[in-house]
């Protein structure tokens, strides 16, 4: 799997990475928040306990997700303020590729292909669960190892904190919401938009270890109650996600707020998402576009990105494409004509 | 300042701006400790920051504070149903120049809320208001939601029971756009008598109100109709009736409109777009 990351102007400290802000070059871009010290304190852990072993998911692949540091991260440590974790050798010009793994090395698995069906909202659950926490997980690796290799010892704490990362994987817990929730596929998706919309419109979040787990629950809380015609009450949500009602309550606040409560999945570009979110209320016209054009492209990058990775149980493609189409990056580079897979997804026009 | 109106999850005061002066509407959510912020105050706080229209009330703020949720909204005087109480002759019928003009402005804000890819999903008298200047904007967006979103949940328990669209109530579960029109179609015949077209007492009752009036259909007249879950083979059939006959005030050309907004079949009935162009439209453009 090749991810490709641009780096974008800079000022300051922590590093994030986010899906999409620029999905029409279908690269994963990389910005910069502001390092600061906590505003937050006494922030609460994901309850593992609460997650018995009769919650276990069947998942159809292996977890590969042993990677996800169950051992202690980094401290963060509040009081060794940022002020001089300014990166010089950022050149604010430049876009490098960083590759993630071999790309060009074929899957050495010789793991089976499933065919997605080509409308997300007849993907099995359980297959989209395994696609979506595979481009999770991927965030929260670069997230976190950027945190790393820049030596940043803050990251400006946030409500979706956790102490320390939760003993569950991304896909299991991803998996027990869907399941013990009744989230529906583009509850799902949403989420993943979500990523997007409260990275580019907060940009202190980050996706990453120790944020994960509390932003998917809180994003599929909101996408269901604001979406969805059935939903679940908060106290139900909370349970699944094992964390205490009232915290549920004050992150789903701190969610809208931040994305100053538009939540209906728009088609969006950087600059619209940042001026919206400084602008009083809303003077923005947003360009609307199609909801399901939105998470269609969400659904479709997703399987080009990581349908196909190394070491996997399952390779996933896209019905009616090769596999060497769909999931492998292999040929793909800088120049893959992206616009050539795309997205049959006018049928409703 | 007074209160104006209680709802099952908000009470409505009138306000003032104190910087301006200005009328506001305050709208209070109470939160509930069970259930965070209630889906209807994400959904309506969602869409009325998306949708700024002329005929749609605007939503100026959103105060959070520890126990409540405070909606200040652009003051309006009334609701339609109150302006037809006073405004209306002895049953409640408004004048014929007056039908016309709140039609344009209800079809005027429809129409961008559908361009917008928003159904409302509750129109009716009630949630139409109505200013001093005679502006109707649309209001209450606590059912609304945005469409396109492929889910396999779909409720029927929307829109109230009177102005509800006859594929809802036979349990249509991809119901579109005509879902409002079928509201504003309702919402023209009750202007021009004064008393609701389709007062059903449930679902059924509803349903036979609507077939009695605009016969029962069948596979021949909408295809498909035998598919939906609530069809029963053994409905009462009733042919169609004139519509003129039981609306004898109408004018020609309001009878036409209205008869292309109650199509029973979805597809049939008028878009807000098309009904917008409509000949009964004519002086305003």
């Amino acid at each position: 799997m090749s991810l490709h990351i641009q780096q974008s102007p800079n000022v300051d400290g922590s590093v994030r990475f986010c899906l999409a802000s620029n999905w029409s070059s279908y690269n994963l871009t990389k910005s910069k928040s502001e390092t600061n010290v906590s505003e937050i304190s006494g922030i609460g852990r994901i309850d593992s306990d609460n997650i018995t072993a009769q919650d276990q998911l069947k998942i159809t692949r292996l977890d590969k997700s042993s990677n996800f540091s169950r051992e202690p991260t980094k401290r963060l440590s509040v009081a060794n303020r940022g002020t001089s974790i300014l990166e010089p050798e950022m050149d604010n010009s430049t876009s490098e590729v960083f590759s993630v793994s071999d790309p060009s090395s074929p899957s050495k698995t010789g793991a089976p292909s499933i065919v997605l069906p080509a409308e997300f909202i007849h993907c099995p659950r359980d297959h989209l669960v395994v696609l979506l926490a595979r481009i999770l997980q991927s965030l929260v690796d670069m997230n976190d190892s950027m945190t790393e290799s820049k030596e940043i010892h803050t990251q400006k704490l946030t409500r979706f904190h956790s102490r320390a990362p939760p003993n569950i994987s991304i896909e299991h817990y991803l998996g027990r919401l869907a399941q013990y929730s009744y989230l529906e596929n583009a509850i799902l998706l949403t989420a993943v938009y979500y990523i997007d919309l409260l990275s580019l419109s907060y940009p202190v979040f980050s996706l990453n270890s120790l944020t994960v787990h509390r932003f998917l629950l809180t994003a599929t809380t909101i996408a269901a109650k604001g979406l969805c015609d059935s939903f679940c009450s908060n106290t139900h949500y909370a349970k699944v996600g094992g964390i205490h009602v009232s915290e549920l309550n004050i992150l789903e606040v701190e969610f809208l707020n931040k994305v100053n409560w538009r939540i209906v999945p728009r088609d969006f570009n950087h600059e619209t998402v940042c001026i919206r979110s400084a602008s009083p209320v809303s003077e923005i016209r947003l360009s609307v576009s199609a909801t399901n054009d939105v998470l269609d492209m969400y659904y479709y990058r997703t399987i080009m990105l990581v349908g196909r990775i190394d070491d996997v149980a399952v390779n996933y493609c896209l019905a009616g494409r090769s596999s060497s189409e769909t999931g492998s990056l292999k040929r793909t580079g800088n120049e893959m004509d992206w616009s050539s897979c795309s997205l049959s997804s006018k049928r409703n026009r | 300042m007074e209160k104006l109106g209680e709802g099952t999850y908000a009470t409505v005061y009138k306000g003032r701006n104190k910087t301006n002066g200005t009328l506001v509407a305050l709208k209070e959510i109470r939160l509930d400790s069970e259930e965070g912020t209630p889906s209807t105050a994400i959904r309506e706080i969602s869409l009325m920051k998306e949708l700024k229209h002329d005929n749609i009330v605007d939503l100026y703020d959103v105060i959070h504070t520890e126990n409540k949720l405070t909606l200040v909204f652009e003051y309006m005087d009334q609701d339609l149903k109150k302006y037809m109480d006073t405004h209306g002759d002895s049953s409640g019928a408004l004048e014929p120049q007056v039908i016309k003009s709140f039609m344009f402005q209800l079809l005027k804000g429809v129409m961008f809320c559908h361009d917008n890819r928003v159904l409302h999903r509750d129109l009716k008298p009630q949630n139409l208001l109505i200013n001093s200047k005679g502006e109707l904007k649309l209001g209450d967006f606590g059912l609304g939601r945005a469409f396109g979103i492929p889910v396999n949940t779909f409720s029927h328990e929307v829109v109230t029971l009177w102005y509800r669209a006859p594929d809802v109530l036979l349990g249509s579960n991809n119901y579109s756009t005509g879902i409002d029109m079928w509201s504003c179609g309702c919402i023209l015949a009750e202007m021009v008598t004064g008393k609701p077209l389709f007062p059903g007492e449930s679902n059924e009752s509803q349903l036979t109100k609507i077939f009695r009036l605009m016969g029962t259909p069948n596979e021949h007249t909408w295809p498909g109709v035998s598919n939906y879950p609530h069809y029963k083979a053994d409905f009462p059939v009733y042919v169609p009736q004139d519509l003129g006959t039981i609306l004898p005030k109408i004018e020609p050309l309001a009878l036409n409109l209205l008869t292309n907004l109650l199509q029973l079949r979805p597809e049939a009935r008028i878009s807000a777009r098309q009904a917008l162009q409509h000949p009964y439209f004519r002086e305003y453009v």
